[in-house]
């Protein structure tokens, strides 16, 4: 028995759905062959077929063109089979449902066809690994030193939960930088004035939206006054980042960075050889390395040291 | 943020439309702080090198006097696209956890910069300054004084610098802003 569903797949038989003029949303139609599909009033909106998934589900975006109301059908000859009434209003960009380009990647991971983009993998090192590297690679750390600025790494990474293509601390591509290997990261947020929110969200291409007060306090997201959160989703290039080969490659800028710190406070590396990680964060923070709260960044990175220390087992004399 | 300045853009606006590919103005400029040339399309380069800013259009490859803003040449094909020529020193921009603001990082320095909102485009020159385009505005950063020189309040998805000028695309036209 055909009939139709929304994006996610819920059926939605004989309900009126929401869409706005010039945006497209996706529909399907369950078992769909032989049906002839779509709007029974042309002039209101207008369909394209996508194509058949694995699924018996025929996918299709519905695009209204003035505020009016239509039933959208599923017709074998002249039966309808199944149809939900669409009510075309005004364009919103509000809600997540409508980046209507949005989609999982391509079943090799990727978003697009560019060779240089690497499908975006959790990375996750482990602690062992980035001391031994950090003590190969920077002559001056103890291993104490070492285990202090993995502590930081894995503070910053979430204990590498947020860490994907060994891309140590989410290094950005530009915005017309594809020669590079790179990945897209979903949900990618960004604080902008109304104005330019829309405007952006409006030149994503179906690849952004509007985020509503219900996903911000869902998400525990914070904005500024007078701003509103606009979100991009792969392959927007506002999502792209930089893939790195190894653990090593990727944290070559990161420990470059902190060899530079080391080289404007003289106090860096004998704090970091202590194992302070109070004072490093404090040093860290008077670097402008990060910008939220202190007391919170020395508390994670005594906890992880502790945990550091507490794997690795005592420090070798 | 510090030191924040709404940099002043002379009302100068050459009339060196690149896809009329139009005579160079019959009265160069001397020494301009500011110019603006419209473009049609995209801008897919832009750069400022040997005091000539180049940037190539929908019409093609465009070529001016960084100081006055004449026209050297206007309308050619493209040069082909070279390989990504890193900036020296290298400029690294990171997004903290994801998050809605980005850390602008310069090789070496040891110091970082952060911004509001998410680098579209920067540019160093010579580590000096760093421009930033975000979806909100054009940024200089002092990297010495850490002081940050808000040059335009539309945001700019290409941005160059060198020989002391800056420059970036807002969509509409390239606007040159001697620093």
């Amino acid at each position: 028995m055909a009939h139709f569903v929304n994006a996610k797949g819920t059926r939605i038989s004989n309900t009126i759905i929401k869409g706005g003029i010039g945006q497209p949303m996706t529909i399907g139609v369950y078992g769909a062959a032989g049906m002839t599909v779509g709007p029974n009033d042309a002039s209101i909106a207008g369909i394209t077929c996508q194509g058949p998934d694995g699924n018996q589900i025929t996918w299709y975006h519905l695009t209204g063109k003035r505020v009016a109301n239509v039933m959208v059908e599923a017709k074998m000859g002249a039966s309808v089979w199944d149809y939900f009434q669409l009510a075309v209003g005004e364009p919103s960009y509000y809600g997540a449902e409508k980046a209507w380009a949005k989609g999982p990647p391509n079943k090799d991971g990727r978003y697009t066809t560019n060779p240089n983009e690497v499908p975006a993998k959790n990375t996750k090192p482990p602690p062992g690994d980035v001391v031994k590297l950090l003590l190969d690679a920077w002559s001056d750390l103890t291993e104490t030193g070492a285990r202090t600025l993995t502590a930081q790494f894995m503070h910053e990474t979430g204990e590498g939960k947020y860490c994907f293509n060994w891309n140590l601390g989410n290094v950005k591509c530009k915005q017309n930088e594809t020669s590079i290997p790179h990945m897209y990261l979903k949900d990618t947020w960004e604080l902008l004035s109304p104005n330019v929110a829309l405007q952006m969200v409006k030149d994503s291409n179906g690849l952004g939206y509007i985020a509503t007060d219900e996903e911000i306090k869902a998400r525990k997201w914070s904005r500024r006054g007078g701003t509103v959160i606009a979100v991009f989703e792969p392959p927007s290039y506002v999502a792209r980042f930089k893939s790195f080969a190894s653990l090593a490659d990727g944290a070559q800028r990161w420990m470059d960075h902190h060899r530079g710190v080391a080289k404007r406070f003289s106090e860096y590396i004998p704090t970091v050889n202590g194992g302070d990680c109070t004072q490093v964060a404090d040093l860290l923070f008077r670097a402008h390395y990060y910008t939220g709260n202190q007391a919170d960044y020395a508390h994670n990175m005594i906890a992880m040291k502790l945990k550091i220390d507490r794997l690795l087992g005592p420090v070798k004399s | 943020m510090i030191g924040r300045r709404l940099a002043p853009l002379a009302a100068l606006v050459l009339l060196a439309c690149s896809h009329a590919a139009g005579p160079p103005p019959a009265q160069p400029v001397q020494h301009a702080t500011d110019w603006r040339v419209a473009t049609r399309g995209d801008v897919s380069t832009l750069s400022i090198a040997e005091g000539k800013l180049s940037f190539c259009d929908e019409a093609g490859f465009h070529q001016l006097e960084a100081q006055t803003g004449r026209v050297l040449s206007s309308g050619g094909a493209c040069p082909a696209a070279a390989a990504p020529v890193g900036s020296t020193p290298e400029v690294t921009v990171r997004t903290p956890e994801l998050g809605p603001d980005d850390i602008v990082e310069i090789e070496g320095e040891g110091m970082s910069f952060p911004i509001q909102g998410h680098a579209r485009d920067w540019a160093s020159d010579a580590g000096k300054i760093v421009i930033v385009g975000t979806a909100s505005e054009v940024l200089e950063i002092v990297t010495a004084t850490d002081q940050r020189v808000r040059l335009s309040a539309r945001g700019a998805t290409r941005v160059a610098a060198g020989g002391g000028w800056a420059a970036w695309w807002d969509g509409r036209a390239v606007i040159a802003h001697r620093l």
